[in-house]
């Protein structure tokens, strides 16, 4: 079975910096991968890479179970039509949107009558309306905010808005989830629940790959762990495995342990 | 004519100029919210909008006023939102990535072509406009309200309604809101934010046409370089109202258009035009974000 994302030696250049020297990884349908590293190490670009934001400079992603398909090149909205969504590590929300409608953009992939013409006149662009609206409404409940439908984004507390943004990654039913760093500025408490949450997107089928700093977090949720230094992958395995890596010590300590 | 009856007078001229203003404000302000660009070729699409209702109706006879006023409307709404998707697509999506000064010097080079188009086409001298609606007037207690201004009036609040029901309530306006801020979180959610951009340059289009075809009425004749002064008061009320944001254009084209018309009244036609400029430096310099515009700063 070809696995749901492959990353072929990718490299990303900036100048003479390299941000991604040849990392290669795949993720199996089902499995939740954790992606771990210093500052620097090449976590968010290669997000970006996955995602269209940027074009790398050299390596392939393919993407697609049954019928794998080459996503660099794409533009990042056909990448996110394919069903791969994403979360921000500083939070994106559409501020000055309420909760409800911010998850009911993430539903745009997943409507017919497109958004543009006189579709949205007929009874069938309503129905959609309305399919939208009851998504949006039972996913806020999932992550937690039902009840705060109506409250504008920005008026949401930083982990209330954490969670909407997950909520509105998944309005489009994506294959993929990418999570970058979903943890980060939340407290104990909010962290547990986040690993809830996780876990139950988990226990539905989901496959995730997820950045994250905090080892409380990702060591729990994941199945397997990349550990990614300067660019390069230097590390993979289960999760009790990489944590006693040398290397991957040494990385994060800044001391060869010999 | 008592004081009351002369400030009521200047009240309704100035609705009527207020409600033209406001759907031409309408476009810089759309446009300005998702691509942060003022497009200063839109007094051209407005003055395009008036000879395309000008053309429509020397074609019609014989049909009743209310109707060739639909079908004029509608078809200068079909040009120029067709005029504003390909201004859009040839001229403003190839360098949307560069500095801003690239786009706003190819708005004026694209204001050019499209009045000397015009110019080509129509004429240099002005045009009788066609009228439109039988010339009714009312009599109120000594002020005088003509069937013009109530078409003007009712036009553009029929327009402003549909237009606030489209943002607000159909998944088109929360696309397009969510592109105004924040186009790329909006292209990973898997939106076309490139549709979207040239679907709001058609749509600010086709409400400056109908602003375009109801000066056009409203005064009697049109030229081709009415869409520059025109279009700088619409551009001043949307600066008012708080650029980018849709109701502040509608609150600011009202408001211009009614300081326009009582200074008119009280102090002298011949000055019209300054009171908006002299608004447009005042605001400038000390209320740049507009009367309900505050976001200016919250972008990255």
């Amino acid at each position: 079975m070809p696995p749901l994302l492959e990353v072929r030696r990718l490299t990303q250049r900036f100048g003479g910096v390299f941000a991604l020297d040849e990392v290669t990884l795949s993720v199996q349908q089902g499995e939740t991968v954790g992606l771990i590293g210093p500052n620097g190490a090449g976590k968010t670009t290669l997000f970006n890479c996955v995602t269209g934001v940027q074009r790398p400079t050299q390596g392939e992603v393919w993407f697609g179970r049954e019928a794998p398909e080459p996503l660099v090149g794409l533009a990042a909205h056909q990448i996110a039509q394919r069903g791969i969504a994403r979360t921000f590590q500083n939070i994106r929300v559409f501020a000055a949107m309420s909760a409800l409608e911010n998850v009911v953009i993430g539903t745009y992939t997943r409507t017919h009558t497109g958004l543009v013409g006189a579709s949205f006149l007929t009874s069938e662009a309503r129905r959609e309306e309305r399919w939208a609206a009851d998504r949006a409404l039972g996913l806020l409940e999932f992550v937690g905010l039902a009840g705060r439908s109506d409250a504008m984004a920005s008026a949401l507390p930083f982990g209330l808005q954490r969670r909407l943004e997950i909520a509105r990654a998944l309005a489009s039913d994506p294959a993929l989830l990418l999570l970058d760093e979903p943890a980060a500025g939340l407290n104990p408490v909010e962290k547990q629940q986040l690993v809830q949450l996780i876990g139950r997107l988990k226990a539905r089928g989901l496959t995730i790959l997820i950045i994250e700093h905090d080892m409380q977090v990702v060591m729990p949720i994941s199945d397997r762990v990349a550990v990614l230094d300067y660019g390069r992958k230097i590390a993979e395995g289960s999760p009790r495995a990489v944590q006693d890596d040398p290397k991957v010590i040494e990385a994060y300590l800044g001391v060869p342990t010999t | 004519m008592t004081p009351l009856q002369l400030f009521l007078q200047q009240l309704a001229n100035g609705l009527t100029l207020g409600a033209i203003y406001a759907l031409i404000a309408l476009g810089y302000t759309m446009v300005y919210g998702v691509v942060q660009l003022i497009n200063f070729a839109h007094g051209e699409i407005f003055m395009v909008g008036a000879y395309a209702a000008l053309t429509v109706a020397l074609a019609i006879t014989g049909a009743p006023w209310w109707a060739v006023l639909a079908v004029c409307a509608l078809g200068a709404m079909a040009l120029c939102g067709a005029l504003g998707w390909a201004t859009e697509r040839v001229a403003y999506r190839p360098i949307r990535s560069a500095p801003r000064l690239n786009a706003l010097i190819t708005a004026i080079g694209m204001s050019f072509v499209l009045q000397n188009l015009v110019m080509r086409i129509y004429g240099a001298t002005d045009r009788r406009f066609p009228e439109l609606w039988p010339a009714v007037r009312w009599q109120w207690g000594g002020v005088t309200v003509t069937l013009t201004q109530v078409v003007v009036w009712g036009t553009a609040a029929l327009l402003m309604v549909g237009l606030q029901w489209l943002v607000m309530r159909t998944r088109l306006g929360v696309a397009m809101r969510a592109t105004s801020q924040d186009v790329a979180a909006c292209a990973l959610l898997g939106i076309p934010v490139n549709r979207i951009i040239a679907v709001t340059f058609a749509l600010g289009s086709a409400l400056a046409a109908v602003g375009g075809m109801l000066f056009g009425g409203y005064y009697g004749t049109i030229n081709f370089h009415d869409g520059y002064l025109t279009g700088l008061k619409a551009f001043t009320a949307a600066v008012l109202g708080g650029i980018g944001n849709i109701p502040g254009a509608m609150v600011g084209g009202v408001v211009l258009g009614l300081l326009e018309g009582l200074g008119a009244g009280y102090l002298s036609s011949q000055w019209k035009n300054v009171f908006a400029f002299v608004i447009l430096v005042c605001l400038l310099l000390f209320k740049p974000t507009g009367l309900l515009g505050e976001r200016v700063a919250d972008r990255a």
